[in-house]
């Protein structure tokens, strides 16, 4: 047993060292990836100046009104229908092959407003999956699931008195030991999660890793697999122009008698311009695990049902449940806030752990060899920079939302380009800086653009912000209110935590 | 919208209560409270209430969600409850043990007006 914690100990000391700093990066983009989609809404703060209709019915009407008129040709229109999440009605269509636009539909005058071109919540979500670095992102992204798995599990083996330990938290006294009690009551007292999220995670790229089957039975063709699993009831294109569409209303209706009253939150109009066209209906998942969406389907030029789906294979629903629990489209604003407050859990976890390695090893710095002497002098500058660095960046991200030009051609890219910059000069700063200081400093300055970032948008988006209490939609006021409570927080933490 | 905040509530009351009633059976957090460790049928008693109010906020979670939705949201509300009772008590052991107490009672005020509600 003694053997077997000394060897757990190396690993979980040096392998979530050394992952950390990566780790960091995609818990906590993974975090506020929850809120994805909120994210985007504040990010586009054009949307408040076109209104859904309190009909469903009227906003599909208006959406494929828009859509017949301006983009006939598209090979697929996508209308997210308002709800009590995200209350925009918000259209989207290919321009080119993987190259998608949106507008967001006033449904009381059928005009559509562009909002301004931003990668919004996805850029969080994209950094999560794939650090913006595609197949090599994923492969990166999995090294940090699989080793947060063997960091969570060897850290149990190595936690001697964790039942001892279980509800403890020294904050005076001895900093090493505070820093230790609060990794492990931040490790320990969320565990389910941390497990779930690293397993489910790994889970949802398995055929990345592990494509032999589908190499072996679909010919690498992740399509094909998921054919088998989601019967889509498309047809095959006729060729031919299409006709008028039939009423949506009594389509709407039966879709809502298969789905559930209601329920409808997303449609499909499957290539409008072909006589085969068909309009697609989708269920929320609000209230289950498994990440499969009830479908039916219509033929769009008579209103005739090609066929639904609203029970699935039990494999698939077994595994969209792994998928579901990761990225925790259900239980509504109560999972999503649990899910943020765990995933903050899960940050400080990993900065505690980041942080804990140095202040062990500070008493040996001046023992060690030259060579640990750099070593330890880089960790301790890129624990700053990949925490408190990363959190700056992330903030100013917002900023460049707010204060670039919303006219600017290619702003979204440039959005993106101001959050690796900013993250690359919290590294300098780092280096040069003194790190008591550095880690101050960066805090401070993050707890700064927080805390300010409710005023830059009453400045910057006054009258969307008005417009939206107007009318209801509590998302951008709820937004820059988390964000202010996110800065009271890293103020906090700057004035009272040693570093 | 009642039933899920009246749930919510219900269930991170009897998660936090639970976590304080499993920790006061621990020596180490025993003894500052009543100057001496707990006797075994103390131990047991606040043992066997920590341990009922977990399960009990899980039942809540349950039958106030679908199943699947209200196992994962218990989870959530029970490292909730633990964080919580931890942080607390690190600041003031006694605000922590006099927060316990109110939840315990506002638990079983809630749980009893459940009736009402549905």
């Amino acid at each position: 047993m003694k053997a077997l914690r000394i060897a757990m100990t190396d690993l979980h000391t040096w392998g979530g060292l050394l992952i950390s700093w990566l780790l960091f990066a995609v818990l906590w983009t993974g975090t506020v990836a929850v809120f994805e989609r909120e994210v985007s809404h504040w990010m586009q703060p054009e949307r408040q100046f076109a209104r859904p209709a309190a009909s469903q019915m009227e906003n599909a009407e208006a959406a494929l009104r828009y859509l017949r008129q301006e983009r006939p040709k598209a090979p697929v229109w996508r209308i997210e229908l308002p709800s009590q999440r995200i209350p925009s009605l918000v259209v989207s269509w290919p321009e080119r092959p993987g190259e998608w636009q949106s507008r967001v539909i006033d449904a009381r005058t059928g005009t559509a407003l562009m909002g301004r071109d931003t990668e919004g919540g996805d850029h969080f979500a994209d950094f999560h999956k794939n650090l913006h670095a595609g197949t090599v992102g994923i492969w990166l992204v999995a090294l940090t699931g699989l080793m947060m798995l063997a960091a969570s599990v060897s850290g149990v083996i190595i936690h001697k008195k964790i039942f001892k330990d279980f509800f403890t938290f020294r904050p005076r006294g001895n900093s090493q030991r505070s820093w230790l009690d609060g990794h492990n009551v931040s490790g320990v007292l969320l565990l389910p999660f941390h497990l779930m999220i690293a397993y489910t995670g790994l889970a949802c790229y398995f055929a990345y890793y592990m494509p032999a089957a589908l190499n072996t039975h679909f010919d690498g063709n992740a399509d094909a697999l998921r054919a088998q699993a989601v019967q889509s009831y498309r047809l095959p294109p006729a060729k031919a122009p299409a006709p008028a569409f039939a009423p949506i209303e009594p389509m709407f209706r039966h879709a809502e008698r298969i789905l559930g009253e209601g329920r409808i939150q997303l449609m499909l109009v499957n290539q409008p311009a072909d006589a085969n066209a068909s309009v697609q209906f989708f269920r929320d998942v609000d209230d289950r695990v498994a990440y499969v969406a009830d479908h039916a389907n219509f033929r769009a030029d008579n209103g005739a049902l090609l066929g639904s789906q609203t029970s699935w294979n039990g494999y698939v629903a077994g595994y969209r449940a792994l998928v579901g629990l990761h990225v925790a489209p259900f239980g509504g604003n109560v999972v999503r806030w649990l899910y943020l407050l765990a995933g903050i859990g899960g940050c400080v976890m990993v900065a505690s752990g980041l942080v804990l390695f140095t202040v062990k090893r500070r008493p040996r710095y001046a023992k060690a060899g030259p060579a640990m002497a750099a070593f330890y002098a880089v960790a301790e500058r890129l624990n700053v920079a990949s925490v408190a660095g990363l959190l700056l960046a992330s903030a100013a991200f917002l900023y460049a939302n707010r204060l670039l030009p919303a006219e600017l051609d290619g702003r979204a890219t440039l959005e993106i380009g101001v959050f690796f910059a900013t993250w690359l000069a919290t590294l300098l700063h780092a280096l040069a800086r003194p790190v008591p200081a550095a880690w101050r400093e960066q805090l401070y300055g993050a707890a700064f653009l927080c805390l300010a970032l409710p005023l830059v948008d009453a400045v910057t988006a006054g009258d969307a912000l008005r417009l939206s209490l107007a009318a209801g939609d509590r998302v951008p006021l709820g937004f820059d209110l988390t964000v202010g409570v996110i800065g009271v927080a890293l103020a906090t933490i700057a004035r009272k935590v040693r570093l | 919208m009642t039933q899920p905040v009246w749930a919510l509530a219900t269930a991170l009351l009897l998660c936090y209560s639970g976590a304080a009633a499993l920790a006061l059976a621990m020596d180490r957090h025993h003894e500052p409270w009543r100057g001496r460790p707990a006797r075994p049928p103390e131990a047991w008693l606040l043992r066997g209430t920590g341990i009922a109010g977990w399960t009990a906020a899980m039942g809540v979670c349950i039958a106030a969600w679908p199943a699947t939705v209200g196992t994962v949201i218990w989870f959530g509300l029970w490292s909730a409850g633990a964080i919580g009772w931890t942080m607390l008590y690190a600041w003031s052991a006694r605000a922590a043990r006099q927060v316990a107490l109110a939840s315990a009672l506002g638990a079983v005020l809630l749980v009893s007006a459940a009736p009402v509600l549905s």
